[in-house]
């Protein structure tokens, strides 16, 4: 689909804002919408537009154990990432600090070859800030030659990917990552990937709720998986926590 | 009058900016006490929001505070070009509790009895008189969504406040699914002219 039609850019925008756009269509408008800009700024009009509807509703004053809860979490990740960073500073021994207070960029390198196309990375994330979106753990794949093909920052609320020039372009397919959890259960989709490039995709809420034994990329058709599970699982990495 | 009109709403709107924006930009350098003025100035529409969404208080609960945990981590993320402060607020509720009823199946088969009055029918829709009277009252798209016909308004109205997929209004009306697609695309195309976008 060409999506440099600013029509289409804009209908799918609206659709998307409204909440429309379903299912693996929406999925996939998500991740060109983190790389298109022009996409980018048509959500953010349609937003702006549509979003005032809501304050059509009255409001409804929520109960005060809600923002208890919403104080509670900031402070358990807070706290827990203050803990993983002090044990990463004392066993990470490739890690380190950053010195501008506002960097939320992290450091990574690529280490440890596991198998074929199984390898895991340790890198470190300098955290100034709780408010931050925190850096959680890592992961890194690469190809048969060791060499990296993607790496994955897993953020509080999101997976920040980064692909490099040695990922193979698929004209007529896509790459869609994989959570592969560790019960053995069918893996569970986190979305297509764009084949260039840095994005975000967002973090399916089991993620952080499951023990994953990797994550796995597949190639599928355009769109996405048709069934709702990989089509041909192409590599898989494991996940390093910080 | 119209032109009043305008220049009252634009006013309302940098009123609401002016409140929430210097608010956000502390929460993004992390000053939790700015962060419980943000929540209380704007927690009580989006729950709204959440709970018009999600039919289910606990689940609307758990929207809204997962939204506000992003918010507290994505303060700095927001720019000026997305709209207002509280709009790019109802973006992260609605497209959280859009995630919601995607993938945990919360349905409107579960509507709690307690707020059964307040998130069924239009009952918790204020009419535009009492609209006019809020401050929060700032954008055109109330004015062009009145220009709509009757079939598209409801069918955006559907998608819009309850969540619902294009099957789900068809369900909702029993209309033909043709007939509900076309009605949310003209009316969304009718709408981008009307906003001039």
């Amino acid at each position: 689909m060409n999506y440099n039609t600013p029509q289409l850019i804009s209908a799918l925008s609206a659709h998307y804002v409204l909440g429309t756009l379903r299912g693996k269509a929406r999925d996939r408008f998500e991740t060109l919408k983190f790389a298109n800009q022009n996409i980018q700024q048509e959500v953010d009009h349609w937003e702006a537009q549509l979003q005032p509807m809501s304050f059509k509703l009255s409001p409804i004053s929520p109960e005060d154990h809600v923002w208890q809860n919403i104080q509670s979490r900031i402070n358990a990740r807070a706290a827990a990432m203050s803990e993983r960073s002090q044990k990463s500073s004392k066993v990470v021994s490739i890690a380190a600090k950053t010195d501008n207070p506002d960097a939320r960029k992290w450091k990574w390198v690529s280490g440890l070859a596991v198998a074929a196309c199984l390898v895991l990375a340790i890198l470190l994330m300098p955290y100034q800030s709780s408010r931050v979106d925190p850096l959680q753990s890592v992961a890194v794949i690469n190809n048969e030659a060791n060499q990296t093909l993607w790496s994955f920052d897993i953020l509080q609320t999101q997976i920040a990917v980064k692909t490099t020039v040695l990922v193979p372009r698929l004209p007529n397919n896509d790459y869609q990552l994989w959570i592969v959890p560790a019960s053995g259960d069918a893996p569970i989709s986190i979305g297509v990937m764009l084949q260039s490039g840095e994005f975000k995709l967002d973090k399916p809420d089991i993620f952080d709720n499951i023990e994953i034994a990797a994550l796995a990329v597949s190639r599928e058709p355009k769109g996405g998986s048709p069934t709702g599970a990989p089509t041909v699982v192409l590599y898989a990495a494991e996940i390093a926590q910080l | 009058m119209k032109v009043l009109v305008t220049i009252i709403i634009k006013r309302q709107k940098c009123i609401e900016h002016e409140l929430l924006l210097p608010l956000l930009q502390q929460v993004a350098k992390g000053n939790n006490r700015a962060f419980e003025d943000l929540y209380g100035r704007t927690s009580a529409q989006l729950f709204a929001v959440a709970l018009t969404m999600l039919k289910n208080k606990e689940q609307a609960e758990e929207a809204l505070q997962e939204a506000y945990v992003r918010i507290w981590y994505k303060a700095d993320y927001y720019k000026t070009g997305q709209g207002t402060v509280l709009t790019w607020m109802v973006s992260i509720v609605r497209y959280r509790a859009l995630d919601m009823l995607r993938h945990k199946k919360v349905r409107k088969t579960h509507i709690d009895s307690e707020f059964d009055k307040i998130v069924t029918g239009d009952e918790n829709i204020r009419d535009d008189e009492e609209l006019s009277q809020d401050w929060l009252n700032q954008d055109k798209i109330h004015t062009c969504m009145d220009e709509l016909s009757a079939q598209q308004r409801q069918a955006i109205h559907l998608a819009y406040f309850n969540g619902f997929s294009h099957s789900e209004v068809v369900s909702h009306l029993g209309s033909p699914l043709g007939s509900v697609k076309s009605w949310i695309k003209r009316g969304l195309d009718s709408l981008q002219r009307c906003l001039g976008l």
